[in-house]
């Protein structure tokens, strides 16, 4: 009898040990959860502002049929992230943060101006003279649709995306460290090339 | 018996406020060391045309009868002249807009019933000195028209900066207003992040320049 009774109270802290340990790490895995959405939104928060904005005037150089064009064209970028599709990870204590995509928002203020409109089968000191030629409408519409590519590489090129991004991703990487959690920015997950913590 | 309990509350007190000058102290530090900030950047570009002014014309609308006339006058020297001469430049300048955070001082600093009040130093801008290059587009020279002198290039480049200088550093600049705004919100989010991680409510005061 008494044999039987220590048995069960021994059972009986056994099992009182694990549910207070599953409800512990429960607590705990709520914590984490809830500091987890805490950085997320922090996150969210600070790239959603625009830390890069241009205002550029865009030279676009071509040539249709035989007409050789320069353009002018006035464009506003605006770059921001895309925070709807943020990816995380949990490495023990520390929370690694994928750095958004980029966003880019571009629009062309007014239209294209018109700098020099040649020959291209006359040239050097011989071609053009006495002649101011124009493209055709057919011709404007087929240049118009290049020049909007041509914006999107000029954006590429000059390297404003990076620009926008290395801002965003040292705020965060001093606010992270001025925080009290393990938080860590990176560019890229697979890769883990996280930002290195400033120095004091 | 009251005594005790008179330096026991004046203990109490003491500790409390050391406690918060700690913490005050300790938050500082931290923000000190995070130094310069940059909070936003803008990029302007502005392209200049070495070219008959009759083109100019051409592109905008006549004002008055003397400007008709400048604009005949302008159409019979270009029509005059055998060939094209034609120069196309471009300037860019680059803004920032940053805060400079050890430039806080303790009183910058204060905890009152859990509200952090911070008053931080003014969002500054400067101009960033790596894009100040001309970039040659295009040049075209025909008939027996001069070749575009350095002299020219030069005169018209000044114009340019000039010109992006006025639009992003007059006191009322569009742009500039826009990056320091955008600057201003960034630092607020920053700060109510970092306040509410370390237990507090913020309340932000930027200095103006």
């Amino acid at each position: 009898m008494r044999r039987t009774l220590r048995i069960l109270i021994t059972l009986s802290a056994i099992a009182i040990a694990y549910f207070a340990y599953k409800a512990y790490a429960k607590e705990e895995d709520e914590m984490v959860e809830k500091r987890v959405s805490a950085a997320i939104a922090e996150v969210k928060q600070m790239v959603r502002l625009n830390s890069f904005q241009a205002n550029e005037e865009i030279i676009y150089k071509d040539t249709i049929d035989n007409l050789g064009v320069v353009y002018a064209i006035e464009v506003n970028i605006r770059i921001g992230f895309d925070i709807d599709n943020l990816h995380y990870d949990k490495r023990g204590d520390k929370l690694i943060i994928e750095m958004p995509k980029a966003k880019i928002e571009k629009y062309q203020v007014g239209h294209e101006r018109l700098l020099d409109a040649y020959n291209t089968t006359v040239i050097g000191r011989i071609g053009n003279i006495g002649n101011d030629p124009t493209p055709n409408g057919t011709q404007s519409m087929i240049l118009h649709g290049r020049i909007s590519h041509y914006i999107d590489k000029i954006i590429e090129e000059r390297g404003y995306e990076e620009t926008a991004r290395n801002i965003a991703m040292e705020n965060l990487a001093k606010l992270f460290y001025a925080m009290q959690g393990n938080v860590v920015i990176t560019d890229n997950l697979d890769t883990e090339k996280i930002l290195q913590k400033p120095t004091e | 018996m009251k005594r005790i309990i008179g330096i026991l509350i004046c203990a109490i007190i003491i500790v409390g406020c050391s406690k918060e000058e700690n913490q005050e102290q300790r938050m500082l530090t931290r923000l000190q060391a995070v130094n310069e900030l940059e909070l936003a950047r803008t990029t302007v570009s502005k392209t200049f045309t070495v070219r008959d002014q009759y083109f100019d014309d051409e592109e905008t609308e006549s004002h008055g009868i003397r400007d008709v006339f400048a604009r005949l006058f302008n159409r019979i020297e270009h029509s005059s002249k055998a060939g094209d001469r034609v120069g196309v430049y471009g300037v860019r300048r680059t803004f920032s807009a940053y805060i400079d955070l050890s430039e806080m001082t303790p009183e910058d600093i204060v905890i009152e019933n859990n509200i952090l009040k911070i008053s931080l130093p003014p969002i500054k801008t400067r101009v960033l000195g790596n894009d100040l290059q001309t970039e040659l587009f295009h040049e075209r020279i025909s008939g027996l028209r001069d070749e575009i002198s350095e002299t020219e290039r030069i005169k018209m480049k000044e114009k340019a900066t000039a010109e992006i200088d006025r639009e992003m550093l007059a006191d009322n600049s569009r742009m500039t207003e826009d990056m320091i705004h955008q600057a201003k919100m960034r630092i607020q989010t920053w700060i109510i992040t970092l306040a509410r991680d370390w237990g507090y409510d913020p309340e932000i005061k930027i200095a103006e320049q």
